[in-house]
């Protein structure tokens, strides 16, 4: 029943990381159905709060390759389904035009070889944008190995093109896959992807890591992740804490906490849109990142001869440096101080500053209006019951 | 007295009007009685023009207002806009935020610097959230090959707004929103009134929503369970509206 497959095709893809983005370029003239423009537009969420923009779903779920964390691997007992392109073209347009879901996110699992699999995945998307006239927002997912001539094609279809990295290097790739070598199928496809992007504007790509199933450290992720924003032309990385899956290798391993996985992208967000550098970032002697503090916070507090910096004064560069004052709020504050000098607390938590975090670091019109023992005891206190009898 | 209509430019003189002649602005009431006591308005604002009032102002308080006809002047106009649609309207709040704009600089206004013009500016992002959400929310049911119609859940003046934000999307349907006891439509970028009763029956259609329910429970993480953002998301107002509403609820109860 469609429905099943359905259910057994979207719960494979549901651990993949995706949003759907605006694009300026259409991808088809004349579209009789569908835009890429809006974005952030989310048609539902899920009791783990997690938004349903777009129909995230496998093309099949039957899949050749042994990478222990994923539920798809070969060894697994499971059912398996796969849908043809036409089925599944006509499934999506009818949500699509009932308006549960923005575009469409398709993935495989690697049945047969990579390329067949990557090519049922190529018609679905023709189908789509040749057949239906679909202008709507399209991602393909890049199947590891994948030939250069698959990517170009996915470039030209797709709005949005990913390969999943999974883990930062060759040798935390070992550690979970016998079938994938790094260089040969992420690095190289991960080149040709940088390399088509030129001849398609208006396509992107991304990447996605899982945390914690190889034991890399947060430095090696971020490394990498540097690596790729600067050398092959990467949009933004995805993280996705590890979850042990059943009948797995990995089932007995604990899950990795969420707030590691959240560390990680508020890290990737100062990198990106805060203009920190990895060096500014603070990790402990493994090369993790706290996880009770935030980075921009250790970043505060690591360097107490940059604070406090008058609000009146700071340029736009030395405001993304205070802990509560974001990329918005910094640009309303240079706004408002050009025909008004902002004296008051009050005026920075209307502006949109969280005041709770940035007052300590600021003087407003030369006052200082927070208390500066925190400082010197940043995290919570933890209190622990004893023993009435003195044994634990 | 000053006297003005709800729309963006009679209000925005009004607010002038009003500094520079330090008197009260109040609304146009069109079913007011004039009794024996009752004051009239003195000047209405409608009958000002406002490049000529730009020059009374700047030689009252030698301060150049010129911003209002430049691109701050456009986006205090979009918001007072969006203010007129929140529901229900603050007129007084409207008036306050453009004065503290004319005495603060307009980006004290625009950036929602006082209170007043926090509360002015948050009304509007909530009409404009409102419209966001629906982009989202809303389930269409075709009705022949080229018409969808649905019924949204709206707090604020916004069913305009939503249908053009939908219009791109679907360039060759039409598209109906049934509203209280009629229905707006849009096609080809024309909006029309229309009665709702022949759009009622469509609405019945459920052949999507049990494969949709489906799909939706098997994107849950259920180690990743955190129903107060869930709610957070989706406000509760909505679940009774939305299909997934059913499912949310009965992940509270758990």
């Amino acid at each position: 029943m469609l429905s099943d497959k359905v259910a057994i095709l979207g719960g494979a893809a549901k651990y993949d990381v995706c949003a759907s983005s605006a694009s300026t370029q259409q991808k088809i003239s004349q579209a009789s159905l569908g835009r890429a423009a809006p974005s952030g537009v989310c048609h539902s969420f899920t009791p783990d709060g997690r938004c349903i923009s777009l129909f995230k779903v496998l093309m099949t779920n039957e899949c050749s390759k042994d990478c222990t964390y994923c539920p798809n691997r070969i060894q697994r007992d499971i059912p398996r389904a796969s849908f043809s392109a036409e089925e599944l073209s006509t499934l999506f347009l009818d949500l699509y035009r009932r308006n549960y879901v923005e575009g469409l996110f398709l993935s495989s699992g690697v049945k047969g070889s990579c390329q067949s699999s990557m090519s049922e995945m190529l018609k679905t998307a023709e189908i789509l944008r040749y057949q239906h006239k679909f202008g709507g927002y399209i991602h393909l997912k890049i199947l590891p190995g994948c030939k250069s001539e698959f990517i170009d094609q996915a470039a030209s279809l797709a709005n949005r093109i990913s390969l999943n990295m999974e883990v930062p290097n060759q040798h935390r790739m070992s550690m979970l896959s016998h079938s994938k070598d790094f260089q040969r199928d992420l690095i190289t496809p991960m080149a040709s992807i940088a390399k088509v992007l030129g001849k398609h504007p208006g396509t992107t790509h991304t990447t996605q890591y899982i945390v914690g199933a190889a034991g890399e450290s947060d430095l090696e992720i971020l490394r990498s992740t540097t690596d790729l924003y600067n050398e092959y032309r990467l949009k933004r990385a995805y993280f996705s804490a590890f979850q042990p899956v059943e009948q797995t290798p990995l089932a007995g391993r604990p899950s990795a906490p969420l707030m590691r996985e959240n560390r990680l992208y508020q890290s990737d967000f100062l990198m990106r849109l805060y203009g920190f550098r990895l060096d500014d970032l603070v990790f402990d002697q493994a090369g993790d990142l706290d996880l009770t503090l935030d980075p921009k916070l250790m970043f505060a507090i690591k360097n107490p001869g940059m604070f406090p910096l008058e609000i009146n004064k700071a340029s736009f560069q030395q405001l993304l440096r205070v802990p509560g004052i974001g990329p918005r709020s910094a640009e309303r504050i240079i706004k408002v101080r050009r025909q008004f000098r902002l004296t008051m607390p009050t005026e920075l938590k209307n502006i949109g500053v969280v005041i709770k975090r940035a007052l300590p670091y600021v003087t407003i019109n030369g006052k200082h209006f927070a208390n500066l023992n925190w400082l010197a005891k940043p995290r919570k206190e933890e209190f622990k019951q004893l023993s009435l009898w003195g044994i634990n | 007295m000053i006297s003005y209509s709800p729309k963006v430019l009679s209000i925005l003189i009004a607010a002038i009007l009003a500094k520079i002649h330090s008197d009260i602005a109040v609304i146009k009431d069109p079913n007011a009685i004039q009794g024996l006591f009752a004051v009239g308005a003195e000047f209405d604002a409608d009958t000002y023009y406002l490049p000529e009032l730009l020059k009374t102002y700047q030689s009252a308080f030698k301060i150049s207002i010129t911003w209002l006809e430049a691109a701050p002047g456009q986006q205090l106009k979009q918001l007072i806009q969006l203010n007129l649609r929140y529901q229900p309207t603050d007129h007084a709040l409207i008036l306050k935020a453009i004065t503290e704009a004319l005495e603060f600089g307009p980006q004290y206004c625009l950036q929602g610097v006082s209170s007043a013009a926090r509360k002015f500016a948050k009304r509007a992002r909530s009409v404009q959230h409102e419209v966001h959400r629906m982009l989202g929310f809303v389930r269409f049911v075709p009705q022949g090959e080229h018409t969808l119609v649905t019924k949204p859940k709206l707090q604020h003046q916004t069913s305009d707004l939503i249908l053009r934000s939908f219009q791109p999307r679907y360039p060759e349907h039409k598209l109906v929103l049934i509203l209280d006891d009629y229905a707006i439509s849009i096609f080809h970028h024309t909006l029309k009134k229309e009665a709702s009763g022949p759009y009622l029956a469509c609405l019945e259609d459920n052949t999507t929503k049990e494969l949709w329910n489906r799909y939706y429970q098997s994107q849950y993480i259920e180690t990743r369970s955190n129903i107060t953002l869930a709610q957070q998301r989706i406000p509760l107002k909505y679940w009774d509206w939305m299909q997934e509403g059913e499912i949310l609820k009965n992940h509270k109860a758990r």
